[in-house]
């Protein structure tokens, strides 16, 4: 399952991706038009995965040195919650502006992800906001939105 | 001659200038840096420099990003010697010897010839540059459309062959990379493609999250899987000039790996992981105690390290001579000169003489650099590990959402980088190599519109992709790299580790 499921995922992509390239229009050889490269390049995906496919039943020596770490139901836990993590930094910065955004992010990935103590955990985001602030914000002149805090 | 001696003074006039060495400076300790600590590479660290290096003028971000780079693959030696565990894929190879010469009591002589090494092959490879560039964009000025096709498809191959691992899935992975490069407009009518009605994706997708989500992101999430405690060197570190017996074994070795690493680092694919290994086998092989390797012989410190280092000035070639980049990280770097509105190839010499002599000599600066921060430095380099790691991946995640965010000041772009970082992280852990998967996105624009021009000059007709000697000589190259595997059939084949960030 292991061995099929990422070429299969791959050929599904490709003719998906194939499909809208046709419909952009391939033009003639003489002329090629906007559909004409991705159509090839998804046409070149689709043989790949295939291929992947048909040799996913043997085995593989790669694969069986990694086999035992892969996917774990903890790993699977972590790695949706630093994607949670992410998302949210990137969905409150518009809203709540930088500062606050960077605090609730590092507070989330201490205190949620990294299961540090709440007075420690509260106390090294703050410090490591004001950190990014004073560095990218005042040293480094980079521009972000203020948000509704002003800052 | 008198051409080159003027062109070289006038790039040092434009490197020294005090804001230009102030960013080699900081470009090359950032690089030990993060070469010193596992967990950040070279890739993810420039793409996050991307965007803060933007307001800057271009000869000084270009060399801030560039000091990265090969500032990365002096640090990485020293977690190799005193950890036993590489800081970057590159230096693996020093652990073999380093970190026995380190159990020895030898951690300084090993930590100092890989300091001279590197520094000695690094500005042996820079000379290379020098001699080789100009003449080289010169002949690439005449290069056509159908010859850079032909170019560009034997890069490819060698980048899935070279890329460590399984062939079909390295070819898998380029293929995603050319099938991304085409969101947006397309580069000849300027219609629309798989933009699915967002402003957002008709701009493409950017450049920025998608390395730092591959490499920065997926490096965190794999990392946070360990739960292994580093042991940290916590002995004097002895003897930081090396003996003279060091300098007489080691100096040949120094040699040999600066010129295959530099000849190496110039094929795309090879990147600095695979000199290392081809210099240390050469080593071995040619050693008159073979069976003394991997018990701590400085020659298996010296070569390998002169040859990752001379490696990084010889994958700087085709990015300055034909705007193609051999791999990952020269990749972030061919993205920060089209940043600044800087096109790298054949004309750079002669449309930004400032920006190409002033990049070429500041790394001989850097190397100098290099050494007086690795050597007398190299106690606080390793004090830098005793950092647990628990502390540093929330500010990575951090620097890697404003990396992600500040391109283009858009939100949209840190959703994206955590998409591209699920993805990384899928593709590590399914050994699907990100190194083609860049190479294929930055120059999948330029392919298909060389792609696309040659076509319609030559109306329709193939031929043209074979009507020239150089764009043949590719092909048959090509050929040649697709059937190898076949022949290869059933003998030893040189394997070396998969990518982590090269």
């Amino acid at each position: 399952m292991r061995r099929i499921a990422p070429p299969a995922a791959l050929l599904a992509v490709s003719m998906l991706m194939g499909w809208f390239a046709y419909r952009l229009g391939l033009g003639s050889v003489n002329r090629p038009e906007p559909g004409f490269f991705p159509f090839w390049i998804c046409f070149g995906l689709a043989a790949t995965s295939l291929y992947l496919i048909w040799r996913s039943p043997r085995p593989n020596p790669e694969d069986e040195a990694t086999a035992q770490a892969v996917f774990t139901l903890a790993g699977y836990r972590r790695v949706l919650s630093v994607m949670a993590g992410t998302a949210l930094f990137g969905l409150l910065l518009e809203v709540s502006g930088f500062l606050a955004a960077t605090f609730i992010f590092m507070a989330f990935c201490w205190l949620v992800i990294d299961r540090q103590s709440l007075l420690r955990g509260l106390l090294i985001s703050a410090v490591a906001s004001a950190a990014a602030f004073a560095l990218f914000v005042k040293a480094l002149n980079v521009h972000f939105p203020r948000g509704l805090l002003g800052f | 001659m008198g051409d080159l001696f003027a062109n070289l003074y006038f790039g040092f006039s434009v490197s020294l200038a005090p804001y230009n060495l102030l960013a080699c400076f900081m470009g090359v300790f950032v690089g030990t840096a993060i070469g010193v600590l596992p967990g950040l590479g070279p890739v993810a660290t420039m793409s996050l420099l991307l965007p803060i290096t933007i307001k800057m003028e271009p000869t000084a971000a270009i060399i801030i990003m560039a000091g990265v780079f090969y500032g990365a693959m002096y640090g990485g030696s020293t977690t190799s010697i005193l950890l036993n565990l590489p800081g970057e894929a590159s230096s693996v190879v020093t652990t073999l010897d380093g970190y026995q010469m380190a159990r020895q009591g030898r951690a300084g002589p090993a930590l100092a010839i890989c300091a001279w090494g590197s520094f000695i092959a690094g500005t042996l490879g820079v000379l290379g540059i020098t001699l080789m560039a100009p003449a080289l964009a010169e002949m690439a000025v005449k290069i056509g459309p159908p010859e850079l096709v032909a170019l560009l498809c034997l890069s490819f191959l060698l980048v899935v062959q070279f890329s460590g691992g399984s062939r079909p899935r390295a070819a898998a992975s380029a293929l995603l990379g050319f099938l991304l490069s085409t969101v947006g407009l397309d580069p000849v009518e300027s219609t629309p493609r798989y933009d699915f009605g967002t402003f957002t994706l008709m701009d493409g997708v950017g450049f920025a999250p998608l390395v730092i989500g591959l490499f920065g992101i997926s490096e965190v999430l794999i990392n946070l899987e360990k739960s292994e405690k580093m042991e940290v060197f916590k002995g004097r570190i002895k003897g930081l000039w090396p003996t003279r017996q060091d300098w007489r074994d080691s100096a040949p070795a120094i040699g040999r790996g600066s010129v295959v690493g530099f000849f190496m680092g110039i094929l795309p694919g090879m990147g600095t992981i695979v000199p290392p290994f081809l210099s240390y086998s050469l080593e071995r092989r040619i050693s008159k105690k073979p069976e003394k390797f991997g018990t701590g012989v400085i020659e298996g410190v010296a070569g390998p390290e002169a040859a990752n280092n001379s490696a990084t000035a010889g994958s700087m070639i085709p990015l300055l001579t034909l705007g193609i980049a051999p791999s990952a990280a020269v990749a972030v770097l061919t993205a920060a000169f089209l940043t600044h509105g800087v096109q790298p190839g054949p004309l750079l010499i002669t449309e930004h003489p400032a920006i190409f002599w002033g990049v070429v000599t500041s790394m001989y600066t850097g190397n100098a650099l290099l050494l007086l921060l690795n050597l007398p430095l190299v106690g606080m380099w390793a004090r830098l590990l005793t950092v647990p790691y628990r502390y540093l991946w929330p500010m990575i995640l951090l620097f890697c959402g404003i990396g992600a965010y500040s391109v283009s000041n858009n939100p949209v772009d840190v959703l994206l980088m955590a998409v591209f970082g699920l993805l990384g992280y899928m593709m590590r852990k399914l050994n699907y190599p990100g190194a083609p998967l860049v190479l294929a996105f930055v120059l999948g624009r330029l392919f298909e519109e060389k792609v696309r021009q040659s076509l319609v000059i030559s109306r329709g007709s193939y031929e043209t992709f074979i009507a020239h000697p150089l764009a043949l000589l590719a092909w048959i190259a090509s050929a040649i790299l697709l059937l190898y595997p076949f022949f290869m059939r059933g003998k030893s084949a040189p394997h070396f580790p998969p990518e982590e960030e090269e």
